[in-house]
């Protein structure tokens, strides 16, 4: 397979971008990476956690309120986050090429880098909606009573229900966690920084995770934990802990998917 | 015995029938993430995917006590 660089310039580009080896404690290094970067463009960062916490408790009034209506609102966040977070990926890009990132800089990412994100955005949503499906089919195919709030479908879903039938819930629901955070741990800044396909992109990250599981295995358990503590401070933590994340994953696709031999999604942008 | 079918109530069909789909799911889960390692040639694949659904299990059963603590059931 050839990639054309230039005009006349001809290059053999491997099937997938090359995966590196990193260090298990690498993650933090992401961290304090993504910290630098929040603390260069605040506002811009900050904004993003805004909008993530604003729409974290539209889904927990959803939940009070409107309970039916939670898994749609659920599948939807999943089908705009990936587009929502090139913003963050953009400016930590433009501050390691050693621009000043600006919400400019986020507008352009949201408008010119993001529609191989459409179907990405899709794919979860689809992924998303099949869940909440099954599970909904479990639980009525069990539980056959009328739910008249969430508290009621709480109480049966996590109080009433056999242990080792929650637990095997737990168990698919994890697989499914577990191939979804495969696929897109580095997937998403590198659609956003090169021209590639969905599916090259999707199996590129599944292998930096693969071929780096101890590193990824503290990665994912870092997201989990800041998501827990987020969620407990009632949406407030993810102000905060979106940025953060979202530039730390930048500077995760950096150190593991070497994409030289890719052209640039945006144009004379190229490091 | 009136109401059963193979013998089972329809709790207990229900309930085998919960059981088996769960398994049928989780199975279906496995043979996905296998697909995908083999595709994508990545290493240790099954490392991670063990060590990913160790630690969702505990976050998942922190945030199990935890909703159950804060909607005052269980």
């Amino acid at each position: 397979m050839f990639r054309t660089r230039a005009a006349g310039q001809v290059m053999a580009a491997p099937e997938l971008p090359p995966v590196r080896r990193i260090g298990i404690a690498r993650p933090w290094r992401w961290l304090a990476l993504g910290w630098q970067d929040m603390r260069a463009a605040p506002l811009a960062s900050l904004a993003h956690g805004i909008l993530a916490a604003i729409g974290g408790l539209v889904i927990v009034w959803l939940g009070s309120q409107a309970w039916l209506l939670l898994p749609g609102a659920l599948s939807g966040f999943v089908l705009v986050a990936p587009i929502l977070a090139t913003g963050l990926y953009e400016l930590s890009r433009r501050r390691a090429a050693g621009e000043t990132p600006t919400i400019h800089h986020v507008f352009a990412a949201w408008r010119r880098g993001t529609r191989p994100l459409v179907g990405l955005g899709l794919l979860l949503f689809a992924c998303g909606s099949a869940w909440v499906a099954v599970s909904a089919l479990l639980f009525k195919a069990f539980v056959d009573l009328s739910m008249n709030s969430l508290r009621d479908f709480m109480y049966y879903a996590l109080a009433q229900q056999g242990v080792t039938l929650f637990w095997l819930w737990m168990l698919a629901g994890a697989l499914g966690a577990a191939l979804v955070f495969a696929l897109t741990a580095v997937s998403v800044p590198l659609l956003l920084d090169r021209r590639i396909g969905l599916r090259p992109a999707l199996m590129a990250s599944a292998r930096a995770v693969g071929d780096n599981p101890f590193p990824m295995v503290l990665w994912a358990a870092l997201i989990m934990l800041a998501t827990m503590l987020s969620m407990a401070t009632l949406m407030a933590g993810f102000v905060i802990s979106v940025p953060l994340l979202g530039h730390a994953t930048w500077h995760a696709y950096r150190d593991l998917l070497d994409a030289q031999a890719w052209p640039a999604r945006i144009e004379g942008s190229e490091p | 015995m009136q109401g059963t079918a193979f013998g089972l109530t329809e709790a207990e069909l229900a309930h085998l029938g919960m059981t088996w789909g769960v398994g049928g799911l989780i199975v279906l889960m496995l043979f996905i993430i296998w697909s995908v390692a083999r595709e994508s040639k990545a290493g240790r694949m099954g490392s991670f995917v063990l060590f990913f659904v160790l630690a969702f299990g505990m976050f998942g059963f922190v945030m199990k006590q935890l909703i159950q603590w804060v909607l005052g059931i269980g």
